[in-house]
């Protein structure tokens, strides 16, 4: 099994190409994964096979459809604070069930573009959980409207509705970020970047952030590869 | 020396009289939307001595959810997780919450899992194996309030005397409390009105 991982990981790392060298600019590259607990992994590979972990010495864990399925989340995200940058548009519908998406990360000052299919009126609202001040409201849209809502609140925040409470999407909102939304094993790269110091974000709504500081000389390239778990987060 | 004692138990007597405690009572005064929140009542005079005996609350891992999904406790307080599964099914219980973020390992059938909470705010905790099990822990700032699934009526018993304000943990994130000082004195506190208002 061991063997099978390192395979994989091999395979999977010689997948990411390093980007293309500019002259006087610099990139950084990588991949981003998510992965369960390790006591959940050390488990899955060392059990008797007569639980839910049986068929992992068959190769791979055996995911319940109410268990996270670590290698298929599609939400997971990189970010790199950099100066300069134009406000981006994110897309969101709402549906009665629920957003489109758990989650988004964007820059402070980027807008959401929500379609509002729930057949009724919505009054979307942003907040910061911890702070009873942070607070964004946005005008009422009627059912099967689309508008735009540009986010003026920055840290980790929570894009709601005021009548529905299955509406919910967590933002995390960084000045001047630009940030991908990725799937697990997915390769990322920030190119012709000017030489200097950035910070890069590694984040799953579920299992926190990462952060990392980065400096970009000119004509190199920068790998960055980054697994999030339970622990890796909470110990970094 | 027997009447010896007797002058002291009657001292202590009239001592716990001084210090007696009494109920405040009133009424969630909410717009529709606002669903669960918690009243509590935090003092004003530094002199007021609470009870802070630390207790310990359970919370069951069932049909992997957590029951109860929301807990009201004091800071100072610890919960213990225990998994009530009837076959075997691990939990993981973590927490990335800037308050208290920790990561319990992992707990079998049977196990029971225990995190301390000091400081009062909110915690967000899941399991890392399971996608349903989300829950949320109200830390207040002592033990004297009251849990409730709706706006509705209040009481929240044994306040010592002394001056009070009493709040509410809002959970819907538009709304909030608006204070009320109070003073508790000889009798009972009654017919209080506790608006919830837009923030």
């Amino acid at each position: 099994m061991k063997y099978l991982l390192l395979l994989v990981v091999l395979m999977l790392n010689a997948c990411v190409d390093a980007p293309k060298v500019i002259k006087g600019k610099g990139a950084v590259y990588g991949m981003l994964s998510a992965d369960s607990h390790p006591l959940f992994n050390w488990k899955a590979e060392h059990d008797s096979g007569s639980s839910i972990y049986g068929e992992t010495k068959q190769g791979g864990i055996k995911y319940q459809d109410n268990m996270v399925n670590y290698a298929k989340l599609d939400e997971l995200y990189v970010g790199l604070v950099q100066a300069n940058l134009p406000p981006q548009l994110h897309h969101l519908t709402a549906t009665a069930d629920g957003m489109s998406q758990k989650s988004i990360a964007l820059a402070t000052g980027d807008s959401i573009q929500i379609h509002n299919n729930t057949g009724r009126s919505q009054n979307f609202f942003v907040a910061n959980p911890g702070s009873d001040s942070d607070i964004q409201t946005f005008p009422s849209l009627v059912a099967g409207a689309t508008a735009n809502y540009k986010i003026d609140l920055e840290g980790d925040l929570e894009l709601l509705s005021e009548d529905n409470d299955a509406l919910k999407t967590l933002l995390l909102s960084k000045k001047n970020m630009l940030a991908k939304r990725l799937s697990s094993g997915d390769s990322y790269q920030f190119d012709n970047l000017d030489p200097g110091n950035y910070q890069l974000i590694f984040w799953y709504w579920r299992l926190g952030k990462i952060q990392q500081a980065v400096q970009i000389q000119a004509e190199e390239n920068i790998r960055v590869d980054k697994v999030l778990t339970v622990d890796s987060v909470i110990r970094h | 020396m027997k009447k010896l004692s007797f002058y002291f138990l009657l001292t202590y007597l009239s001592v716990q009289q001084a210090v007696a405690a009494q109920s405040v009572s009133g009424h969630i005064d909410s717009p529709e939307p606002v669903k669960q929140l918690v009243v509590y009542a935090q003092p004003e005079d530094a002199s007021i001595k609470l009870n802070q005996a630390q207790k310990t609350v359970l919370i069951s891992q069932k049909d992997t959810e957590f029951h109860p999904p929301l807990t009201a406790i004091a800071a100072g307080d610890k919960v213990q997780w225990a998994n009530d599964e009837g076959k075997e099914i691990d939990h993981n219980i973590f927490s990335l919450s800037p308050l208290t973020s920790f990561d319990l390992g992992l707990g079998g059938k049977g196990s029971k899992l225990e995190q301390l909470f000091k400081n009062p705010g909110v915690v967000n905790y899941y399991c890392s194996a399971h996608k349903n099990m989300e829950g949320k822990i109200i830390i207040l700032p002592n033990r004297y309030y009251q849990l409730l699934d709706r706006p509705g009526d209040f009481l929240i018993e044994n306040l010592p005397e002394g001056n009070w304000t009493l709040n509410a943990v809002v959970l819907h994130l538009r709304y909030k409390a608006e204070p009320i000082q109070l003073t508790v004195g000889k009798t009972p506190v009654k017919d209080l009105t506790l608006k919830i208002v837009k923030k």
